[in-house]
């Protein structure tokens, strides 16, 4: 891309991408990130370089959040990019002034390199693309592997397709809307809360999990269920066994899980693309564990098919294409957005489990890797978030808090470790229990 | 690794207390050998450790002072209302909530003129704003003469456009940016008209003067940057 053309070039915001910026705040950051553990120190000055060979190659990467009259809109940003030793504590809000306007950092902490970005730039999967295409160069600069044919790899000397930075909501949304009466009712209604202490000084604390993923595969295979509806079943039980059986409440424990559409509908946008299943209505907090694996089956398969993603994601898109909505200003739309996230979308789930799924990195580049991370943001009512990803035969469960009060990750552990029947190896940033 | 027998899991070697239940499962490993006196290698760095976190918190000390003056604004603030309140009757004005207005004023200067976060464009912006309301509510509140719908707004308005496209002109490297900012005082130079309409004002020459300062600024930007700023109304209105 020509550099006249590059600057010229604008991108409106994909229909997920919108909610962000009206959302974000110090205590809600939206930004998530994938780590990698390499098996060496890591080279900033490769780093640097890797990163600025693909610059070019994700424009939509490295742009700037600008405001308009009725919508915010990106626009290329032509600053200076520079990779960061890491000294904050994981998903913390990105500082504009102080990067330049990008709404991406690439941290780097001794094996381990970082990529943090802002959920309007991207979802889960465009960020591993974005990952692997940078530890791809990396790798090169640094001569641990030759350049040879890859797949599964971006390369940066290829062109820019249009279906990578395609709006793909857009694309699907034609068909009938929503209107099943209860999906519009628990999409109004109320869920236990987790609540707990705050950290003396606001941050986020990451304790991840290694697990071996053929063995937790084999024990939900053994139950008829995905790794992912298993989790989310181990998550559910957890809150009920330590808090909900003691709350007089009756409100379920729901647990949002993104769904990638990219796997449902034939796109390869590297843009946001994914709809968010809450689990968890059919549950009492009595059910064994048992049932929930059942009941969380169940609930994930019949929110995750076609049609009623395709229904879905016609509803998003017939609100913003409103034109009441069209036409408000952004600065009204930013408060109406703010106050709808936390009535639709915060108070009606306990927390976030997002599974990123196995991630196929090519077997030249597998030597130099020995794990992958992945790690949410939490939100004032949701303070614990849960993510996992799978890289090889490890499996990592990582938990992001901004609450003092561990006793949820400590029975999840604990019972999952004893359930399998294998060992599981914790680490953590200690973010706040500094000693 | 090291076992913690109470969560059943196991812990890396980077940690000396279990990050789930926190209790004790390593000594931390001595600086000097307690035998030999030796001085003893440090573990190296687990492959999965994070940076340790600056503990000091860098806002305290201009977040105690901000405190401090917060405080001292509404103790005056207090005070003035009370004397006023106590005097009205011998001096019958509400001078009071000129103070206070003018406090408020000083506060909104005092967060915003500072910041690194906001750019010239959007503190002028506030500047403009602030200083317009303030001398609306003094006008307001000494006998509504009109002074500051009449002439400070518009010519403020005037004032505002010409510091922008200074600073446009003198930034070319972020003509862009300015340009939208320009935009926007296109429409605040249609505010005094809307209080001349509303009989806020009663005297339209200011008024009329600020919308051909702007309207003139617009036709300028169109003929001198006519491509470049089509392209910035095409992404601001996403037409």
């Amino acid at each position: 891309m020509e550099q006249t053309e590059f600057m010229n070039k604008w991108y409106r915001l994909d229909n997920a991408a919108k909610i962000f910026p009206s959302v974000t705040n110090v205590r809600t950051s939206s930004v998530f990130r994938i780590s990698a553990i390499m098996t060496h120190e890591v080279d900033p000055i490769a780093l640097q370089k890797a990163v600025e060979h693909i610059y070019r190659r994700f424009p939509l990467f490295f742009v700037r959040l600008r405001n308009g009259l009725f919508w915010n809109y990106f626009d290329p940003n032509v600053e200076t990019f520079s990779v960061e030793e890491e000294t904050e504590s994981p998903c913390d809000i990105i500082n504009l002034k102080k990067r330049n306007g990008y709404l991406i950092k690439v941290l780097y902490y001794h094996k381990r390199i970082s990529i943090e970005i802002f959920h309007s730039l991207t979802d889960g999967n465009g960020a591993v693309e974005f990952c692997k295409s940078l530890l791809y160069y990396y790798l090169l600069i640094k001569g641990e592997i030759t350049q040879s044919p890859v797949t599964d790899v971006i390369l940066a000397e290829t062109s820019v397709p249009p279906y990578e930075i395609e709006d793909s909501y857009s694309r699907y949304h034609s068909g009938p809307l929503d209107t099943d009466p209860n999906r519009i009712t628990h999409m109004q209604s109320k869920s236990f809360r987790i609540v707990g202490s705050d950290y003396d000084r606001f941050g986020t604390n990451v304790v991840s999990g290694i697990i071996s993923a053929r063995q937790l595969n084999e024990t939900a295979k053994s139950k008829n269920a995905t790794i992912t509806t298993f989790l989310t079943a181990v998550l559910i039980y957890s809150i009920s066994q330590c808090r909900a059986i003691y709350d007089t409440k009756d409100v379920p424990i729901i647990v949002a899980v993104p769904v990638n559409l990219r796997k449902i509908f034939p796109s390869k946008t590297l843009r946001n693309f994914f709809s968010v299943a809450n689990i968890g209505y059919g549950l009492t907090k009595q059910a064994s564990f048992d049932e929930m694996i059942e009941i969380c089956s169940k609930e994930l398969k019949e929110k995750t098919t076609k049609e009623i993603l395709r229904r879905d994601i016609a509803n998003k898109v017939r609100l913003e294409r409103n034109v009441a909505a069209r036409f408000v200003p952004l600065f009204v739309k930013n408060m109406l957005v703010s106050i709808g996230f936390d009535l639709l979308g915060e108070k009606t789930k306990t927390l976030s489990f997002s599974n990123l799924g196995r991630v196929r990195i090519p077997e030249c580049m597998s030597p130099s890797i020995q794990l992958l991370e992945f790690n949410l943001y939490s939100t004032p009512k949701s303070p614990i978030n849960c993510s996992a990803v799978t890289y090889g035969d490890n499996l990592v469960i990582s938990f992001s808090r901004t609450i003092v009060d561990a006793d949820i990750l400590q029975y999840f552990f604990s019972f999952l470790s004893e359930y399998i029947g294998t060992e599981i190896k914790i680490y953590s940033n200690d973010w706040g229990n500094e000693r | 690794m090291t076992r913690c027998n109470n969560c059943k899991v196991l812990v890396d070697s980077q940690h000396t207390h279990c990050p789930l239940c926190g209790i004790k499962i390593a000594e931390p490993a001595p600086g000097i050998c307690p035998c030999c006196q030796q001085k003893i290698e440090p573990k190296p760095v687990s492959d999965t450790q994070y940076p340790a976190y600056n503990k000091k918190n860098k806002r305290k000390k201009s977040a105690f002072a901000a405190k401090v003056l917060y405080f001292l604004s509404i103790v005056t603030c207090t005070l003035c209302i009370f004397i006023n309140y106590f005097t009205f009757k011998q001096e019958p004005f509400l001078w009071s909530a000129i103070v206070a207005a003018s406090i408020g004023f000083v506060w909104i200067e005092t967060r915003t003129l500072p910041s690194k976060r906001l750019k010239l464009g959007t503190k002028l912006m506030i500047q403009f704003f602030s200083i317009s309301f303030l001398l609306f509510y003094i006008d307001t509140t000494s006998g509504y003469t009109r002074w500051s719908v009449n002439y400070v707004i518009p010519f403020g308005a005037i004032f505002l456009i010409f510091l922008i496209i200074i600073i446009s002109v003198s930034k070319r490297g972020r003509y862009r940016d300015y340009m939208g900012y320009l935009l926007s005082s296109f429409f605040i130079s249609l505010l005094p008209l809307f209080c001349f309409l509303f009989s806020l004002s009663d005297v339209i020459w200011p008024s009329v003067a600020a919308i051909i300062f702007s309207f003139l600024t617009i036709t300028g930007l169109f003929l001198f940057s006519g491509k470049t700023f089509r392209e910035e109304l095409a992404k601001r209105f996403h037409f």
